[in-house]
Parts: C-alpha cells; sequence; structure tokens
C-alpha cells in the first residue's frame, strides 16, 4: 500500500515524476532538479510537505510531555516559538498545545513516545496524529514571503516572522498553520492546512507566483537545498 | 498615419526613448510614439485636441490636467474602459477608442443635447421625463444611450488581478520634495518605510519644472538606494482606514498595507477657472502643459494666452517660449507690483502683459480660436486669436486622505485654502498639502514629518513613546495643537507670507500664496463647474435658489464632485461659489467629506485573485476517472452520480454500492469529561454508551431547534468518536468548543479530525462478502452486530469500521487514514466487483434514505424545527440532566407540536411533486385571498423523489399535526396552478421495521 498526498493530482498535473519514500508517494523531480534547485535558490519555488509527520499535543501538561518524550526544551518556548531538534522541530502555538513537525514516516516512532508519555497523567493529554489530515506546501526561496503576502495579511519580514517560528492565519481564504523553517540559508515557509484545500491552495499559490516564475520543485531539489545550504 | 507636428526638440526632463518609435491607433486612424509617450501626450503631438464627449451636452473634451485627475481623457484600451490616457503609456499596437459618442468623437451627434438643455436642468429627473409614466422606458433607454462613460465589455478578461499585503513602520504617500525627504528621514530613524507615489518617477511637481534643483536628484537617488526604503511608483493610495489601514493601487494589483504612522505628502491640485467656454479643447491646466513640454516634449499649442494668478503662470509662460510657442500674451489678475522679477523680464522681452486681467470667455468649436481678456475690475474686453489657454490661478491642498485620517481641517482666508490644523497620533503631513510651496521648505517639513513618524514607529531606532498618545502630539515640532495658532503650522518660520524671491538655488519664489481668490467671471455662455457630470455655474446657482444650499445638499441634488475626479477639480470652486451664493464664509460653508476611494478604480482590482476554496475528498481523482458528475455541496465537491442514480439505488438494494462519505465532519472527544459533555451537546443519554457501541445523536441549541446530528462511538474507555453532518463539521466544532469552554469542558479535550480519515460506506446485502475478503476480523452479525465499531485492518489499513445504515440496507462506514484512502477505494472496489458493486453518488444516497423516511438535518429541518415537531420525539430523553434544548423541548411537549414533519404518498404514485412545493386548503380568510385566492398554506415539501425500489414517488413534507397524526389522511399540494392530492406515512417506506440493516 502506499501513501496518495492530496497533492498527488496537482503535482501529476505539473509533471512530477514520481517514487517511494517513507511509505508515500512524492514527487521526485519535475524533470529539472537543477533547475528547480536554481528556482528556490534564486526567486521562489513551491514543494509538496505533506508526507511530513504533524502531531498536536493538548493539555496542561502539553510542553512537559513533549520535553520529556523528545528530550527538547519544549517547555520554555513562547507561544509561536519553535525549535529544531535535528530530525523533527517542535512549536508551541498556545499554552496547552504543542506542535510536533517531523519528517516523513516518522509519524509513528513521535506519536509513539509522546503517548508513552500522555498516558502518565493526570491531568490528561491528548496526542493527536494530524498527519493525514492535513496538506503541507513549502514556499521556499528569497521571494517565498513575496509570494505569500499576495494571499495572507500576515506581516512575513525577518523581524516579524523570525526562522523557527507559527503562525496560524487565513491564508487564500483557508486557514493554515504556517511555520517558519528554513532549509539552511533559504527561506522557507511551510503551509499546513485541512488536506480536502491543498489541492485548492496549490493552484492558488502558483497563480499567485506567476510573474515570480514560481515553480513546483521535488524531493531531489529540496535535498540537494538542505544540503548546499 | 498620423505624423507628430506638435513634438518638440528634446526636452532635459523627458522621458521619451526617441531611438524607438512605436505606433497604435485611436478611433482607427494610426499614430506615433515613443517609448515612455502616455496616449494623451502622443495623441497631443499628433495634433489630436478632442479625446472625449462630455458626460451630459457631448461637448468636445482635450487635455485639462494632464494628471489623471479630471475625467477629460477617459478611452476605451482593448476591453477596458475608462483608461486615463494622461497616465496610461502607449503600448505598441494598442487599439485606443473614444467613449459616449456616436457616430464619431469629430461629429456627436447627441451633442445636440446642448441645444435642449432648458429641458435638462440640475436635477432634471426630478423635474422632466417624469410624465406620462407609461413613456418612462422609452425617456430612460434615450437617456441612459447619452450618458455614462464607457460601456462595459462582457467577455472581458478578469485574469491578471490579485492583492499584495504590505508592512511598514512608516508609509509615505507622495514622491515630492516632501515625501522623499520624509521617507528618507523616516528611514535614517531606522523604520520600514514604504513611498508610494502616482507617476513613474519620483520628484513630484519638480518633474516637469526647467530649472532643476540638484538637491531633489541627490534626494532622489538617496531614496531609491536606501534599504529600509521601498518605492512603488505608479501606484495610487485608494484610502485609509481605521488603525492605519490604507489601500493603494497599481495596474492590476491592489495593494493592502497595514503601517504603524504615515506621513501623507499627497501635493496639491491646480484648479481651474470657471468662464464662459471654460472647457473648450486648448484650455489646460498651467501644470498640464509643463508636463506636456517637459516630460514628453510636446508643444500643447502653437499660438498660447497664459492667465496667471500666482508666478507659476509666469514660469509656465517661460516654458512655452522655450519650447517655441509664439506667447500672444500673459494676462495676470494681480498688478505687477506682485509679481516675480522673471515675470517682468519677460514682459520687457516684449511678451504682451495684461496685469490685474482675467478671461472673460472662451471660443471654438472643437480647439479654442481665441479669448476674450478683460481687465479684474470689469471694464472692455480685448480678443486675442490662439489655440491654448494655460490657466494657472491656484492649487488645492490634496488633503482627502488627511481627512479620511482624522485630521481636523480648516479653511485660511489668508491662504485660501483647506489645510490641516490637526493631526491624530500616528499622522503626519507634509509639503503643498500642508500649505508649503517652495522646495527648501517642502524639503525642511518632510524631513521634520519623516523624523517624528520614524520615532513613532515600534521599530525605530529612536522610539519616542511620548509620541505615542494623543497629549503627546502637541509637542511635536510642525504638528499643531489645539492650544497654538494656525501660524505656529511649520517648522520653518515665515514660510507662509515669505517675500517672493527668487530662490537662489532653484529659480523658484518661496512660500508665497498660490490660491486665486477669484472662481468665476461674470458671463452668459455655458461655464463649467464640474466636468465630469457638465455641472454648471447656472445649475448651481439654480439648485441654491431651490433651496439645496447647504454643501452637501447641493452636491446630492447637482452630483457635482460625485464623478471620476472626485471633487479634484470641481470641489473648491464649488465650495466658494456655495458660500459667495448663500453669503456665507467658506469656513461657514465648510466641505464636502472626502471617502475612498481617492482615484477610480476597476472592480478587477477590488475582486482580486479568483480565489474561492474548493474542497476535494481523497478520493476525487478516483471520481472523476469513474466519470461522475461532480456537484458542489458547500465547499465540498461530490459525486452526484455515475451516470444513472436509479440504477445505483438498486444496485445497493440488491447487490452492494460504494459512497465516498469522507465529507462528513468527525470530532474526536478525549478524557474523562467527554460522555458528559455529550450528555449536554445532544438530546439523547451517552453516560452508559459501552466501549464499541455506536448511537446516533440529534444536536439543539439552547431554542430546542435542531442544528446537526450523526452517529458517535466509543472506541475506548476515554476516546469518543463523533460524525457531523457534512456541512456542519466547521460549525459544530466551533459550538462544542464554545460550550466546552463555557464551563463544561471539563476532562475533555476536543479535535476537529475531518480531515484525518477517508471514509466509505459499503452498503447492500452483499457489503458483508466484500468486506470479508479484505479483513481477517470476524465480522459476523454476531460479532459485529448493528450500531457497532470496531478497529480493524481492512486490506492492510488499520480502520475503523462502523455498522450503521442510513441507507437502510446492511452496511459498514469505514474510516481509515486519508492517504490509504485511495488504496482502500480501490481495494474495495476490486474485492466487490464479483458482486456487482457500484459506487453511487449524493442522488443515489438521497433516494435511499427517503425510502427509509431519514431526515437530512438543513432539508427537512429549517432554522425553527425542533425534534418533536420533527416526529422524533423518541430520541429526547427528559429524564437526564440538564441538556441544550431542555426546557423549549419540555414546553413543545407539554404544548404539543402545531406542525409535523411526515412522510407522504401520492394519490397519482407516479408524480413527483417537487420539493419546496406548498401544501394548501380551502379557506374564506381574507388572508388567504392575497396570494393564492381561496386557498391557505398550511405546509410545504422538503423531500421527494420517485423510488425506485417501490415504483412510486414518497417524500417527507410539513404540515399541521393534526392532520400528520393519522395515517392515511390526504392533503393538497398546489403545484403549477393545479392541485394534487397526497396520503399521510407513517414510518419508513420501504423496510419499516428494519430488518435488513440488522442482518
Amino acid at each position: 500500500m502506499m501513501l496518495i498526498s492530496p497533492l498527488h493530482p496537482p503535482l501529476e498535473k505539473s509533471g512530477a515524476v514520481f517514487i517511494e519514500a517513507a511509505g508515500w508517494r512524492q514527487a521526485q523531480s519535475f524533470g529539472d532538479p537543477e533547475g528547480e534547485l536554481q528556482a528556490a535558490r534564486q526567486a521562489v519555488a513551491l514543494a509538496d510537505l505533506s508526507a511530513s509527520a504533524r502531531i498536536l499535543v493538548e493539555g496542561e501538561r502539553a510542553a512537559s510531555v513533549v520535553q520529556e518524550a523528545l528530550q527538547v526544551d519544549a517547555a520554555v518556548l513562547e507561544i509561536g516559538a519553535g525549535l529544531d531538534a535535528g530530525w523533527f522541530g517542535v512549536y508551541r502555538l498556545r499554552p496547552d498545545q504543542v506542535f510536533v513537525h517531523g519528517s516523513a514516516g516518522q509519524a509513528g516512532e513521535l506519536l509513539a513516545a509522546l503517548e508513552r508519555k500522555a498516558g502518565a497523567g493526570p491531568p490528561f493529554t491528548t496526542v493527536t496524529d494530524m498527519t493525514h489530515g492535513k496538506a503541507e506546501i513549502a514556499v521556499i526561496g528569497p521571494q517565498a514571503a513575496e509570494l505569500l503576502s499576495r494571499l495572507c495579511g500576515l506581516d512575513f519580514s525577518e523581524v516579524h516572522f523570525p526562522n523557527l517560528s507559527a503562525r496560524q492565519s487565513s491564508v487564500a481564504k483557508t486557514h493554515q498553520l504556517i511555520l517558519r523553517h528554513d532549509l539552511g540559508d533559504v527561506t522557507t515557509f511551510a503551509l499546513i492546512g485541512d488536506r480536502s484545500l491543498g489541492a485548492y491552495l496549490w493552484q492558488t499559490s502558483l497563480e499567485a507566483g506567476s510573474d515570480m516564475k514560481v515553480r513546483p520543485i521535488g524531493l531531489q531539489a529540496l535535498s540537494n537545498l538542505a544540503g548546499t545550504s | 498615419m498620423a505624423d507628430t507636428p506638435f513634438r518638440t526638440s528634446l526636452q532635459p526632463q523627458e522621458t521619451l526613448d526617441r531611438s524607438r518609435t512605436i505606433s497604435f491607433t485611436f478611433d482607427g486612424r494610426t499614430f506615433q510614439a515613443h517609448p515612455g509617450d502616455t496616449i494623451a501626450s502622443a495623441l497631443a503631438a499628433g495634433g489630436q485636441s478632442i479625446l472625449s464627449r462630455s458626460f451630459k451636452y457631448h461637448r468636445p473634451r482635450g487635455v485639462l490636467c494632464g494628471a489623471g485627475h479630471c475625467p477629460n481623457c477617459l478611452v476605451q484600451v482593448g476591453d477596458e474602459m475608462n483608461v486615463r490616457a494622461c497616465m496610461t503609456l502607449v503600448e505598441e499596437g494598442m487599439q485606443v477608442e473614444h467613449q459616449n459618442a456616436w457616430p464619431s468623437l469629430d461629429l456627436d451627434i447627441m451633442s445636440a443635447t446642448a441645444l435642449g438643455d432648458a429641458f435638462l436642468p440640475v436635477g432634471f429627473y426630478y423635474k422632466t421625463f417624469i410624465r406620462p409614466r407609461a413613456l418612462w422606458p422609452l425617456y430612460e433607454h434615450i437617456l441612459r444611450h447619452a450618458a455614462g462613460l464607457g460601456k462595459v465589455d462582457p467577455n472581458s478578461s478578469p485574469d491578471g488581478y490579485d492583492k499584495q499585503y504590505l508592512h511598514a513602520d512608516v508609509v509615505v504617500v507622495g514622491g515630492g520634495p516632501a515625501g522623499m525627504s520624509a521617507a528618507l528621514s523616516a528611514a535614517e530613524n531606522g523604520a520600514r518605510v514604504l513611498l508610494f507615489d502616482e507617476n513613474p518617477d519620483l520628484g513630484g511637481h519638480w518633474r516637469f519644472q526647467r530649472n532643476q534643483d540638484p538637491q531633489i536628484q541627490e534626494l532622489r537617488s538617496a531614496v531609491s538606494n536606501h534599504k529600509s526604503i521601498q518605492v512603488f511608483n505608479n501606484t495610487t493610495i485608494l484610502g485609509w482606514w481605521e488603525e492605519n489601514w490604507l489601500s493603494a493601487v497599481w495596474g492590476k494589483r491592489l495593494y493592502k498595507i497595514r503601517t504603524s504612522s504615515a506621513v501623507f505628502a499627497t501635493g496639491a491640485y491646480e484648479q481651474p477657472l470657471v468662464f464662459d467656454n471654460n472647457d473648450l479643447p486648448g484650455i489646460m491646466l498651467g501644470s498640464a502643459v509643463q508636463r506636456l513640454i517637459h516630460l514628453f516634449g510636446v508643444l500643447p499649442g502653437r499660438r498660447a494666452v497664459v492667465l496667471a494668478a500666482n508666478d507659476d503662470g509666469w514660469r509656465v509662460a517661460a516654458d512655452l517660449l522655450a519650447a517655441g510657442a509664439d506667447l500672444a500674451a500673459v494676462a495676470d489678475e494681480r498688478g505687477g507690483d506682485q509679481a516675480p522679477d522673471f515675470a517682468h523680464k519677460l514682459a520687457g522681452e516684449g511678451v504682451p502683459v495684461f496685469w490685474k486681467h482675467t478671461i472673460q470667455s472662451a471660443y471654438g468649436g472643437k480647439r479654442l480660436r481665441r479669448v476674450d481678456v478683460r481687465p479684474v475690475d470689469g471694464g472692455s474686453a480685448i480678443t486675442l486669436e490662439c489655440d491654448l489657454l494655460a490657466v494657472s490661478v491656484g492649487w488645492g491642498p490634496a488633503n482627502g486622505l488627511l481627512y479620511q485620517a482624522g485630521a481636523k481641517i480648516s479653511y485660511r482666508e489668508d491662504r485660501n485654502e483647506f489645510l490641516a490644523d490637526h493631526l491624530p497620533p500616528g499622522i503626519f503631513a507634509a509639503g503643498r498639502v500642508m500649505g508649503l510651496h517652495g522646495v527648501e521648505a517642502e524639503l525642511a517639513d518632510g524631513k521634520r514629518a519623516g523624523e517624528s513618524a520614524g520615532k513613532f514607529a515600534p521599530g525605530s531606532l529612536h522610539l519616542d513613546p511620548s509620541l505615542r498618545s494623543g497629549n503627546a502630539l502637541h509637542s511635536v515640532p510642525g504638528i499643531p495643537n489645539d492650544s497654538s495658532p494656525p501660524e505656529s503650522l511649520h517648522v520653518a518660520p515665515g514660510t507662509l507670507h515669505p517675500p517672493t524671491s527668487l530662490s537662489p538655488r532653484s529659480g523658484f519664489a518661496q512660500g508665497m500664496p498660490r490660491t486665486s481668490n477669484r472662481i468665476s467671471v461674470p458671463g452668459s455662455g455655458k461655464q463649467f463647474v464640474c466636468y465630469c457630470e457638465d455641472v454648471t455655474l447656472k445649475d448651481l446657482k439654480t439648485a441654491i435658489a431651490e433651496g439645496y444650499d447647504s454643501l452637501e445638499l447641493l452636491k446630492r441634488y447637482s452630483t457635482i464632485s460625485m464623478g471620476p475626479c472626485q471633487g479634484k477639480m470641481c470641489s473648491a470652486n464649488t465650495i466658494h461659489l456655495c458660500a459667495r451664493e448663500n453669503g456665507w464664509s467658506v469656513e461657514q460653508t465648510g466641505a464636502t467629506t472626502a471617502r475612498p476611494p481617492m482615484t477610480p478604480v476597476r472592480l478587477g482590482v477590488l475582486a482580486g485573485q479568483n480565489m474561492e476554496p474548493v474542497r476535494h475528498s481523497p478520493v476525487h481523482d478516483r471520481h472523476l476517472a469513474a466519470g461522475a458528475r461532480m456537484m458542489v455541496a458547500g465547499l465540498w465537491m461530490r459525486p452526484e452520480h455515475y451516470g444513472d442514480p436509479q440504477a445505483e439505488v438498486q444496485a445497493v438494494r440488491q447487490r452492494v454500492g460504494l459512497i465516498d462519505v469522507s465529507t462528513l465532519g468527525k470530532l474526536r472527544l478525549t478524557g474523562p469529561g467527554a460522555p458528559a459533555l455529550l450528555n449536554k451537546m445532544y438530546v439523547n443519554k451517552w453516560l452508559k454508551l459501552d466501549v464499541g457501541r455506536v448511537r446516533y445523536g440529534v444536536m439543539c441549541n439552547d431554542e430546542g431547534v435542531i442544528t446537526d446530528d450523526g452517529v458517535t462511538g466509543r472506541l475506548g474507555e476515554f476516546e469518543w468518536y463523533t460524525t457531523t453532518t457534512s456541512s456542519g463539521a466547521a460549525s459544530v466544532y466551533e459550538y462544542i468548543q464554545w460550550w466546552a469552554q463555557s464551563g463544561w469542558g471539563e476532562g475533555v479535550h476536543i479535535h476537529n479530525v475531518t480531515e484525518n480519515f477517508a471514509a466509505f460506506n459499503l452498503a447492500g446485502p452483499h457489503s458483508r462478502e466484500v468486506l470479508a475478503n479484505l479483513t481477517g476480523a470476524d465480522i459476523s452479525n454476531h460479532d459485529f452486530p448493528y450500531m457497532h465499531v470496531r478497529q480493524i485492518e481492512v486490506a492492510g489499513v488499520h480502520c475503523m469500521v462502523f455498522r450503521i445504515g442510513f441507507t437502510g440496507e446492511l452496511s459498514y462506514e469505514i474510516h481509515c487514514p486519508a492517504g490509504a484512502g485511495p488504496h482502500l477505494w480501490d481495494a474495495l472496489l476490486a474485492a466487490g466487483e464479483p458482486h456487482g458493486i457500484t459506487p453511487f453518488g449524493v442522488e443515489a444516497q438521497r433516494i435511499l434514505r427517503l425510502e427509509k423516511a431519514h431526515i437530512i438535518v438543513g432539508q427537512d429541518t429549517d432554522a425553527l424545527t425542533d425534534p418533536l415537531s420533527a416526529d422524533m420525539a423518541w430520541i429526547v430523553k427528559h429524564d437526564k440532566d440538564n441538556f441544550l434544548g431542555n426546557r423549549p423541548l419540555k414546553r413543545i411537549a407539554d404544548q404539543g407540536p402545531v406542525q409535523k414533519l411526515v412522510g407522504f404518498t401520492m394519490q397519482s404514485p407516479g408524480l413527483v411533486p417537487e420539493e419546496g412545493l406548498q401544501i394548501v386548503r380551502r379557506s374564506d380568510t381574507a388572508d388567504s385571498q392575497i396570494a393564492n385566492p381561496g386557498l391557505e398554506i398550511i405546509g410545504w415539501v422538503t423531500s421527494s423523489r420517485l423510488s425506485p425500489t417501490l415504483g412510486k414517488a414518497i417524500g417527507l413534507c410539513w404540515i399541521p399535526a393534526a392532520m400528520a397524526d393519522t395515517e392515511g389522511t390526504e392533503f393538497t399540494i398546489r403545484r403549477n396552478g393545479s392541485l394534487l392530492t397526497g396520503r399521510v406515512h407513517h414510518g419508513a417506506f420501504y423496510d419499516p421495521e428494519g430488518a435488513r440493516l440488522r442482518s
């Protein structure tokens, strides 16, 4: 069985070459990995990260559960702030809500660790695997903020939306959790919203950035980007 | 192809690329242009003097302001109407056409309306063309044809429009000397600055002056290169809203801008003078003449008369001479003693000068031919032949945005200008809009305003908290306060009344009064105050005489200032005229309200990029591949059917069918408090539901009205899974959250997991066999009975399977992780193939549920429906603790429902009454006579279909409870004037005992 991203139909229409990775059918490239890399480094690119692990931890003990389960300083995070633990990231959305964001295929491992600690209540803590319920679109590149400013009213400047931070807002009339998690030195925002709206948001983002020559990129370019940054 | 006889030699400031020539057409005639030309400048270079016809009288009109403020050069470009020719660059091959003239711009038959203007007085639509009433459609047709601007092209492309949000510490509006100075000053105080200017280059009015001040070029360069300043050229601010929220338009893009503070350096609009035939092509504002000469190398006329009431007029005269025009005369409303030295120098060079003279009348047909010049104080007129009259009589501060931002604006008699005398916190102003004229004063004022704005912004390096309160503003240099006299308005003392000497560096006089208080010259011809709506001086006087003497009434009655210029060309003159006619002061007369948008804006810009969110199920592409006809259901796209809904119903009843119900709302409730919360939210009981059991629930609001329904399964000791209607997912989640956070949420967490799971309903007598092929779990009726839930593997996917039956057949609702949805869908169809499985859509589902008489919330219920009236009294449990709707439902139970939802069949079995039809009975009451003589409406049909299973029409309807209570009661349905007979039916139409779904 292969898991299918909500963006699969539009990716396929854009000429994606698919591979199976971490149990998901993912876009390896769109036929020009080098060009895709350059687009991300010099302008703006979109990538499908819907296969990423996404787990929501809720409850009075949420931050301490994450801290104990994943061995990170989640309890000291301010609202809207995040941290990068290498293979996953942690963002505090509310005093009682922490979002854990991992690579594709890691949901099970993260979930198990978190549920083990969550079960040690009271007060009780709820761990919810949101991996399948969300589409995730990465907006990558020096013009990422400008593209997003055409879809969302937030201030995406360095001062107001620094690396490793999270905001929730309307993007193209849909509710999205927006994470800033740069790939090396390349500005990167992740739009995380309802899975069913993913194809719409993907297409709308492409249209909004058409004059910036926005283009979709695949795993190969993403990997190179992370490696060369 | 038209030549360019009015093109001058190369001008130092011009924006043209003369190395290239492009061509375009105007009304089919080809014109030449250079890149950088506007449509208007290229047409002027080619000798085209008429650009449009006026709104009402269809009089010929040519360039007036050259700055995009007046209506005179509105043209049609391709499919776009009302394009400002003076602001739009020519493109190769562009097709430009006139508007509002027939059959041609030169020969417009509708100009005959001027002969019948006795029938078109101000407010004529209240006076004439009223009777006979029957002819109004004819009048309306003719009037609408005669008036108006461009024509909408219904095939116009909506593509290319978008919007963008911008954020700044300081927004500066206006790229002239004051604006640039303010931007630089704010940026040097550490602020993020956005500078907006409606022109293609920075410099404001300095862009089209002969003697350039080197300071301006240096400032332009410094601003353009500053890393904290972003310049938006060709961008017009449309309006200001609360909390420093501004909008701007650039081409097809709308900017929405949030800023901490704003500096308005919006400059001033040059104002026209009112005299006989003051609208003839060839009569231009002085600044328009300068723009044409300096920016575009176009000589606006060969023989010119200049009317001056300030030094600017003399600069226009000098520019015309230098460009090669024959200067017939300069008429200055002032005496020679008030004129600058260079004016006397020009006079000494042989230019005829008429001191203390003004323009009496202009004459001409399609172009100005001559003017009468007469002494200001009366006397005989002198006629001068000319084809150009440049009018430079004064400026009106562009203070509309300041007004919107809350500035207090009052009239300054000494300046003849409306100026801001108090600014709210975070709002700053500088330059000509504050009455300052002259580069030194404008630069100094801009610097002061920018510094204050920069310090106001939270990101500033030098944040001054004292600036953030209204009182503290009084201490800011240059910002007026209630206790200081207006003379303290500006930082440069004396700049309001300086000597009229030449500036040593710029050649410009500093800060002289610029505005003539002479608004109109007595005459007998048409004297236009409003160019947009063809409102004349006579119209205004008539309106005031009729009692519309207050400025706001005058505006609404005469429509003055309500056209494309939005008062830029007419407001100041109207205020003065209104004051004089009423014998009031200008201060007493006041000013009209400046509202956004400040400039006409395309509707496409306001609409922006087409953003209509649409939701796709995890197997959306499977439906498309199967040839489904998709339908919109809320934001969702759902398969209505796959070609034959009746056959799909039969498949479910006889074999097995599969429907995608991923759109169902899905909530996960966790924690020990979950059953207590459910017990309060739903009208039935939840405290004793065992793990693995499922229960149908109805949710009401606190008025007892049904808001949603669905099933809830208990997955574990502290884990519950609830489904809602597809359209109710978000609202039910919010509703439960609201009550949970209002005190009912102790020990419970609620998550909307609608999107986490794909859900498919496998329904039909063979569904167990199909499912059994894909799971190792025991799904026999004994181990997995009706209204139970199991978590089992299906086709290798961990699923929640609910044994429930909306369709009335044995069925399994299978919920799996959404990413596995396509795999499971494919697996179920493949496993069902030997059993003749058929995917079925919403239409088949609606028939199937109707055969079982199941309601759909929102279709069979409305905003007043309670469960007792909906024939669901069985689900309301008054013997439990308080719940939403408890008390009103008790009251309804005590009194008995008035109306009831009930099933029905038809006397004619094949006749299906449409949903929404009225149910009526005979009546002689007066009320019933109005809409349906002799009939009283007593109910309506909510659902109806032809049941393929039963072979007859069935439905649900609302009728009086007394009728509904008796099986077989006949009632009347009114359909297209005929009366049909229906019969009350109790219970499900199909398998009323529910044996099939329990099998």
